[in-house]
């Protein structure tokens, strides 16, 4: 793979008539739009618009999922990710990804951020530094500095998700997709986590999935709007709120529905 | 409420608690009345001596030593098949014919009645094989017998990891062998002990699938292919033709001891090893 390349128009991610299905259900329709290199990409739709399978198609997490189907492109630096031959594992070391729910494994709070470095077969000295770099770009690091070898089950619901965000950033990933990241958290948590994405935006290509317009709007970048498994607009946020070119989007920012 | 569902509410408590209180006495009663009659015949030279005149004067050294090499041998044998077996079923494929014939085998293996394992043992490993009347035809009856505990165990604690984790796992780009040995086996581990420790107290306590494998010899193994006598099978023998009753309680009471103090054990590190791990279960 080209790695830490873009493709011929520049583009981080493009997706070119992209159509995902569950079986017979089709879950995105013709998905079309593409995402520069070190910007913040927001996707926000209602539930069962899609958002969510189309992140999980970029990190190919729905192969997790019996009887799914793909036609059309989705790349990533200019690679079609579901193309034959595609080293699963290594693509998923480069999209790194957090859930909704803030889940840490049953390890402590170091084992939990070497997770991923482990796995590509890191070790010593520069697994330390990788993690304590991690938590530090996550902003988590002056919390748990002293508790490293603690439980991380004994962390709080907001610092669980920035030790996710900790333990995907220790895999030197190029693509952060998180899921709703926010969705469980308290206004404060939530701030803390928008922060730390707007300072990693410079090294990443990160894309966030919200149902909630507000967080859209707040965090900024280009919003793509998901309905039903269709894109309907995408642009950057300030238009996209003010001046929504489609009635579904002005419907659903100002709360009529969603 | 009203006073008759009250009512009927409280003969439903009463009945369940009388139902848990029958099981436990039942329980307490069969353990107290081996410990009574076995415990003043035991002694430090029962436990270390050779037994004479066929078990009725002497100790019980070759069994307790012929249990303990049986037990181990046929775990070992069972733990990495059934566990495998296991893993295969919920990590490495998906529902379909193929898991439905294993589940299928495992289940009809644990509804076989244990005196036709010993039966099958002894055709086929003690003769067809040529194996003799030996622990390792003992231990590998004995591991057949016990395999569909330990697969249905470590099935239900493999399924019981909850599908996050691995999610989460793969999501790091580790390999599907990174995320079983990382993430989902140190997780479903104490349940997958428990099993195994529940195949151990059957195995120790199995007297009809071993009598036909590994003998009823009184004599000390010096290798896999001498047989045994296990406790079990020698308080058998020595009530069933009537040698000693007393030696036979003395000798069921060294099982039954053994088999809480192995429960005790077992419980005892599954606390220890939950507790380091945290909260796992989410």
């Amino acid at each position: 793979m080209n790695e830490g390349g873009q493709d011929r128009l520049g583009f981080k991610i493009e997706a070119r008539g992209f159509n995902f299905f569950y079986g017979e259900r089709q879950a995105l329709k013709d998905i079309s739009f593409a995402v520069p290199g070190n910007t913040l990409q927001v996707i926000m739709g209602p539930t069962g618009s899609g958002k969510t399978t189309f992140l999980r198609a970029l990190n190919r997490l729905n192969d997790l999922v019996p009887r799914i189907r793909t036609a059309g492109e989705l790349l990533i630096d200019g690679h079609n990710v579901y193309a034959r031959g595609t080293d699963v594992a290594r693509l998923r070391s480069r999209v790194g990804m957090v859930f909704a729910l803030p889940t840490p494994l049953p390890l402590s709070i170091f084992d939990n951020v070497a997770y991923g470095p482990r796995c590509r077969g890191v070790k010593g000295s520069e697994l330390k530094d990788r993690v304590e770099h991690a938590l530090k770009q996550a902003a988590i690091w002056d919390e748990v500095a002293d508790r490293l070898n603690d439980s991380a089950a004994a962390l709080s619901g907001g610092q669980q998700q920035r030790l996710a965000l900790a333990r995907v950033l220790a895999m030197r990933p190029e693509i952060i997709l998180l899921d709703e990241p926010t969705s469980g958290l308290d206004p404060l948590s939530t701030l803390r986590i928008e922060e730390a994405l707007r300072e990693l935006v410079s090294d990443y290509t990160i894309i966030l999935v919200t149902h909630n317009p507000l967080q859209a709007a707040r965090i900024g970048g280009n919003v793509a709007f998901f309905y039903l498994g269709e894109l309907v607009e995408n642009g950057p946020a300030g238009e996209l709120f003010t001046n929504p070119r489609d009635r579904r989007t002005e419907d659903y920012i100002t709360g009529k529905f969603g | 409420m009203n006073a008759r569902a009250k009512a009927a509410d409280r003969r439903a408590s009463a009945l369940f608690w009388g139902a848990a209180l029958l099981v436990i006495a039942i329980l307490a009663g069969i353990i107290l009345y081996i410990l009574v009659n076995g415990v003043p015949a035991l002694s430090w030279a029962f436990l270390t001596q050779a037994p004479a005149k066929m078990g009725r004067e002497g100790g019980v050294l070759p069994m307790i030593v012929g249990t303990l090499v049986l037990t181990v041998m046929a775990i070992l044998i069972a733990t990495p098949l059934g566990v495998g077996t296991a893993i295969y079923l919920t990590e490495y494929t998906r529902e379909g014919p193929v898991t439905q014939i294993i589940r299928f085998g495992a289940e009809s293996l644990a509804g076989i009645p244990s005196i036709i394992f010993g039966l099958f043992g002894f055709i086929f490993f003690v003769i067809e094989l040529d194996l003799g009347w030996s622990i390792l035809s003992g231990a590998l009856t004995l591991a057949a017998m016990i395999l569909p505990t330990i697969i249905r165990t470590a099935e239900e604690s493999l399924r019981s990891v909850p599908v996050s984790f691995r999610e989460i796992s793969y999501a790091l780009g580790a390999s599907r062998w990174q995320t079983v040995t990382r993430a989902v086996l140190p997780t479903a581990m104490p349940g997958i002990v428990t099993g195994i420790v529940l195949a151990l107290g059957r195995s120790i306590g199995e007297t009809a699938a071993v009598i036909f494998t590994a003998g009823s010899s009184l004599r000390l193994p010096t290798s896999l292919f001498d047989p045994v006598r296990t406790l079990p099978v020698h308080f058998y023998i020595l009530a069933r033709e009537g040698i000693s009753l007393q030696k036979a309680y003395a000798t069921a009471a060294i099982l039954v001891i053994a088999i809480l103090l192995i429960n005790f054990v077992a419980y005892y590190l599954l606390a220890r090893f939950s507790a380091r791990r945290g909260a796992v279960r989410r």
